[in-house]
Parts: C-alpha cells; sequence; structure tokens
C-alpha cells in the first residue's frame, strides 16, 4: 500500500538577473526563490489498484513519482510504501526492490548488452532466486511477444520492441508497484494497443498496482479504474473514472454528417446544447448534450428532420474534455495573481 | 548474502568488458591511437636526444625513454576511466533518475563496469603494445634492465592507476550536476592529469622542487609509477611507500566524490519533467 500523508515539496532556485552583468552577479549571488512543485497532497493506494496520475507539464507528477521512488525527499510530509520510507537510505533498497518504474522517453535497458545479459543483469540487482527468474521470464517472453528479438543488443530495437522490453524489465522481480510514466508515447496504434492489454494482464496475474502518469486519456481509460488530477501541485480531483466522466453531467456527443455545412441555431435555440464543433468544411458537425437534462432521442429526432443528414453518430464524451473543464475551472476559481505552473509562495535570502 | 552482493557487481564488470568488445571499431582506433601517440613521442624524445649532450635527461637513456613513451601511451589507453563521460551522458540524456531508481550503488556501478572495461582493454591491445613495444625496445634499441617481478608488479600498478583514474572521474563528474559545460571540464581534467601524471614529459624531468611537490598528488600514480615500476627505476622502499599513498589517495578521492555525490543527487530535479 503506497500512503501520502501531506507531502509538500519545495525547490530553490536562483534568481537570475537580467543581461550579462545580471548573470555575473547571480554568479556571486545567494539569493533564491522557493518554487512549490508539490502542494500538500495526500493519497492513499491500496495494492492492485490502478490510478491514472494526470497533470499538466510542470503539475508535479513527476516529482511526486520521483519521491515515491526514493529519488527525492519531500520538504515536509510523509510518504510509505508499505510502511517504508523511500527516501530514507535504510529503508530505500527495500522500498525499490518493490516498485518497477517504466519511463517511456528513458530506457533502464543497457543499450550494448543483448536483450538477455540485461536481464541477467537485474536478476542479480533485485536478487531474484534462479528458478522465478526462469520461469518469469520465459512468462513474459511469451506475452510480450519478444523471442524474435530477445538476443539482439537494446540499440537495434525499434521503439515498440524496446518498449515491450522495458515493460519485461520492470515487471522481472514482480514488482507490487509498476510506475508508469508515458508508456505509450511514440508508439503506433496497434502495438500501443498490444503493450496496453500485456500491461492490463500483468497487473491482473501478480496484482500489481499500477500509477500512471500520461498525458493520452485513451490509456488511462483503458488501465485505470481512479484518476488522481494535479495541477500546480495540488490534487483537484481523486476519485473514479466513471465519477470524472459524469463530473459535469452525463455529456454525449452526437455527430452528424451532412451534405452541405449547416446552421446549429436552429438546434442550440430549440434545446440545452452544451456545446457545438464543426469539422470537415462544415459537413460534419457535433452537438454535445447532458443526458440528465434533456433526452437523447429527442434531440436525434430533431436534428434528423432539420438537417439533411447523411450519416449519424453517437459518443460519450472523452475524459479529456473532462479534465479541460476540471482545469478550466480550477482557472477561474482562481485570483487573477500569478497563476504560472510554477508557483513562487516566498523568496528570501540564503543566511 | 554479501558474496551475493560482491556477485552482483562483478555482473557490472562483466557488463562493462561486454560492452567494450561490443565496439571493434572503437577498440582498433584505440589501438591505432596509442601506436601513433607512442611513435611521435619517441620521434620527439628521438630529436632531443640527437641534440643534447648527455646521453641521459630526468635519470633515462634514449632505450629507456622509448620504453617509456610506449609504456605511458599504454597505460593511458588501458586505465582511463569512462566514469565522467558516464556520468555526464545520464545527467544530459536523464537517465541519471533510471539508475538511482535501482536498489544498487550507483557510485559502485560506476565502478566495477570500469574494473570491467580495463579487463578488456588489456587483454585486446595493453597486452599486445606492451609486449610489441618491450621487444621492440630491447632487440632494437637495446634497452636492459627489465625484471620479470618489475613486469608483475606492473600489473597492480596498472589496477591502482585505474582506481585513482576512477575516483577522480568520480570527483569531477560531480560537475556535470552543476553545469553543462562539461567538455571543458572533460579537457581541463584531462590536461591536468595528462601533464602531472607523467604521461606528456616524464616527472623526473620537472625541477626537484616540483617533484616533491608532485609526489603529495594522486597524479603520478596515474602513469608515472606504473611506468617507472615497469622500467626498474624504482627502488623497493619507493614501490612500497608508492602503493601506500596511492591507496590513501584512491581513499581521500573517494570519500570527497562521495561527500559531492551526496549533494549532487539532490540536483537532480533540475533535469525533472
Amino acid at each position: 500500500m503506497i500512503e501520502l500523508i501531506h507531502v509538500e515539496k519545495y525547490f530553490k532556485k536562483p534568481i537570475r538577473g537580467k543581461g550579462v552583468w545580471g548573470m555575473v552577479k547571480t554568479l556571486f549571488s545567494t539569493k533564491h526563490t522557493l518554487v512549490k512543485a508539490v502542494d500538500d497532497i495526500s493519497f492513499t493506494v491500496n495494492d492492485g489498484e490502478s490510478v491514472g496520475y494526470i497533470g499538466a507539464n510542470g503539475a508535479g507528477k513527476s516529482t511526486t513519482i520521483k519521491m515515491m521512488s526514493g529519488i527525492l525527499t519531500p520538504t515536509s510530509g510523509e510518504i510509505l510504501i508499505d510502511g517504508k520510507h523511500p527516501y530514507k537510505s535504510k529503508e530505500r533498497n527495500a522500498v525499490l526492490k518493490t516498485i518497477g518504474v517504466v519511463f517511456g522517453q528513458k530506457t533502464q535497458l543497457w543499450y550494448d548488452l543483448p536483450l538477455t545479459e540485461t536481464y541477467d543483469l537485474l536478476r542479480y540487482i533485485y536478487d531474484i532466486p534462479e528458478q522465478d527468474y526462469r520461469k518469469r521470464l520465459g512468462e513474459l517472453v511469451e506475452l510480450l511477444d519478444m523471442k524474435p528479438f530477445l538476443d539482439a543488443p537494446v540499440r537495434t530495437l525499434s521503439l515498440g520492441q524496446r518498449m515491450r522490453a522495458d515493460l519485461a524489465a520492470a515487471m522481472l522481480h514482480n514488482p507490487k508497484t509498476l510506475f508508469l510514466d508515458e508508456p505509450t508515447i511514440g508508439l503506433d496504434v496497434l502495438v500501443k494497443r498490444n503493450l496496453i492489454d500485456a500491461i492490463n494482464k500483468l497487473r491482473d496475474e501478480y496484482n500489481t498496482s499500477l500509477i500512471l502518469t500520461t498525458h493520452a486519456m485513451s490509456d488511462i481509460e483503458l488501465l485505470c479504474k481512479r484518476v488522481i488530477i494535479l495541477d500546480e501541485g495540488k490534487i483537484l480531483f481523486d476519485g473514479s473514472l466513471d465519477e470524472v466522466k459524469h463530473m459535469f453531467g452525463d455529456k454525449r456527443n452526437i455527430t452528424i454528417q451532412t451534405v452541405a455545412p449547416i446552421d446549429p441555431a436552429a438546434a442550440t435555440d430549440k434545446y440545452p446544447i452544451d456545446g457545438v464543433a464543426s469539422e470537415g468544411d462544415g459537413l460534419l458537425t457535433t452537438f454535445t448534450v447532458d443526458a440528465q437534462k434533456v433526452k437523447i432521442d429527442v434531440v436525434l429526432d430533431f436534428l434528423l428532420k432539420t438537417y439533411d443528414v447523411s450519416d449519424v453518430k453517437l459518443s460519450e464524451t472523452g475524459i479529456e474534455q473532462v479534465v479541460e473543464k476540471i482545469y478550466e475551472r480550477n482557472k477561474a476559481a482562481q485570483p487573477q495573481s500569478d497563476s504560472a505552473q510554477d508557483d513562487i509562495p516566498t523568496e528570501r535570502e540564503d543566511g | 548474502m554479501a558474496k551475493g552482493r560482491i556477485k552482483r557487481y562483478f555482473i557490472f564488470a562483466k557488463a562493462g568488458f561486454q560492452t567494450l568488445i561490443a565496439y571493434r571499431g572503437s577498440v582498433l582506433l584505440w589501438f591505432v591511437g596509442a601506436i601513433i601517440s607512442a611513435s611521435l613521442m619517441g620521434l620527439l624524445w628521438w630529436a632531443i636526444y640527437s641534440f643534447s649532450d648527455s646521453g641521459v635527461i630526468g635519470g633515462f637513456d634514449f632505450p629507456q625513454m622509448l620504453m617509456y613513451v610506449i609504456l605511458s601511451a599504454a597505460v593511458f589507453e588501458i586505465t582511463i576511466s569512462t566514469t565522467m563521460g558516464s556520468i555526464t551522458d545520464d545527467v544530459r540524456d536523464g537517465q541519471i533518475g533510471m539508475r538511482l531508481m535501482k536498489p544498487i550503488s550507483y557510485r559502485a556501478q560506476l565502478c566495477f563496469t570500469n574494473i570491467g572495461e580495463f579487463a578488456g582493454r588489456l587483454l585486446i591491445f595493453g597486452l599486445p603494445l606492451i609486449v610489441g613495444g618491450t621487444l621492440t625496445a630491447v632487440f632494437g634499441f637495446g634497452l636492459t634492465g627489465i625484471k620479470w617481478y618489475n613486469v608483475l608488479l606492473f600489473l597492480p600498478a596498472c589496477f591502482i592507476a585505474l582506481m585513482v583514474n576512477e575516483a577522480y572521474g568520480f570527483l569531477f563528474g560531480q560537475l556535470a550536476f552543476r553545469t553543462q559545460a562539461m567538455f571543458g571540464v572533460h579537457s581541463m581534467s584531462m590536461t591536468l592529469s595528462g601533464f602531472l601524471s607523467g604521461r606528456m614529459i616524464p616527472i623526473s624531468v620537472f625541477p626537484a622542487w616540483a617533484q616533491t611537490a608532485l609526489y603529495c598528488t594522486p597524479f603520478p600514480f596515474m602513469t608515472s609509477m606504473p611506468v617507472r615500476l615497469f622500467l626498474g627505476v624504482m627502488t623497493w622502499t619507493e614501490v612500497l611507500t608508492g602503493f601506500a599513498i596511492a591507496i590513501a589517495w584512491i581513499v581521500v578521492l573517494d570519500v570527497l566524490g562521495w561527500l559531492f555525490y551526496k549533494t549532487s543527487v539532490r540536483k537532480v530535479v533540475v533535469f525533472g519533467g
């Protein structure tokens, strides 16, 4: 179980002067500001739970992951992974043996070694008993279809192969928790789908907790049941995926294809339509409606009767739109002051 | 338990060895580079000896000086440490986070990788270069005075040179967490160690006061000591004292490196995201 209790993380940032003289002065200055990266966050992740940890760039996601994996120490608060502090040197190694990490843009594999040698290296690093290692490696090779490139040096692998290999490397020691940071970045649709299926299978088989940080909301929908939304170091939302989807009502999209561009006013004047989006030279129009406020079939009937419709598509709104709304709401609720991602709460001079 | 712990570090030595031999082209280039370096330095010293009234410079006659330049080129290539470069790459590429997330010491990973590479370089081109160079100096130029026990002691002296280089590289490598100008740092540290270790010119040609001062630093143990030991120009007292001082310097550099490393790791945040 992972517990974060009122965790805060501040970073010191030197105040840089402007121009050449300002930069020279910075060399001899001890003045700095404090940048608040994580601001009083608390949550618990139970064993086997899958959590999507999402936020804009600089929201504090990576900082939290780094604290949970022992690279950074919180400025205040406490992080416990199965009762141990990952950032305390005496407890760190014990915690690191229970977590696995996959970073989409980094690799834990040794570039010049064949994959099998890298896994052998990891076996010793994580003290995996020989029998367990052979068994798990066999399972992972089969599940992730890695046999064709198992003896190839890592530097020769394609991105899709490398990501599968990295996932296997992260799962080799059977970690209780798997941190996934943008695991599908740069992958094509098919490889992405296969990787997500593999992660789901592994999670179910080994009851692994999953913490996923990504900007691809479709990954969250396919992998997670719970979502934590972070902005400017603060938690904006922590709840189930269904909850977040219906946070602003039970939104549906009705997309109609017409033979000529239409004027949506006829529909928006008659019904409480939440949004209209047009694409394809005005031939594809999407009406977003709240199913709790108006009956979908009534709106659909009106659209079919009013416009010259050649095709219709009904869909639920994606989590992406909801997250966007949550950010907008948060921004609107904030005072007009500095709303930069890196909040600067205090300014002080080193004594 | 302790055996397993040591074994997992030796796996890094094995990986270092394998990584080294994965690039045959680089190995060949090192070999050619060392031969070119030794040949040019040999020609330079030949010219200097031709214009010198004395047949002995800095305590070496020409065959000894020729062997000195061959050995210093070989020792440099064998004992070079990749630690500073690895830290620079890890920090620049953001891989440092992945390294630190492993339940294993980053410091020890780097050190043992270097040991593996050292073994690879010694076997692949160190031995051929030294054997070829010695045969040339002995049979082509009449070099004398090389004893079997000096040749044997040359190996631990090279290992100590590697460890000094590695600790020195780790210390300078900490700057990678603080500056992006690592090319300059690397050049500076290499020039400094190249000049002060006796790789460019033997320390024995320096003024007496400079020699005394230099022997209080870790630099002579990087090149000068293994080479002089091989040539048989050191007394037993000098050999034993040299080994003791070199080991003390390894400890000092390691402790300094460790202290800097502790503060460096906190700067990893700079490369966050």
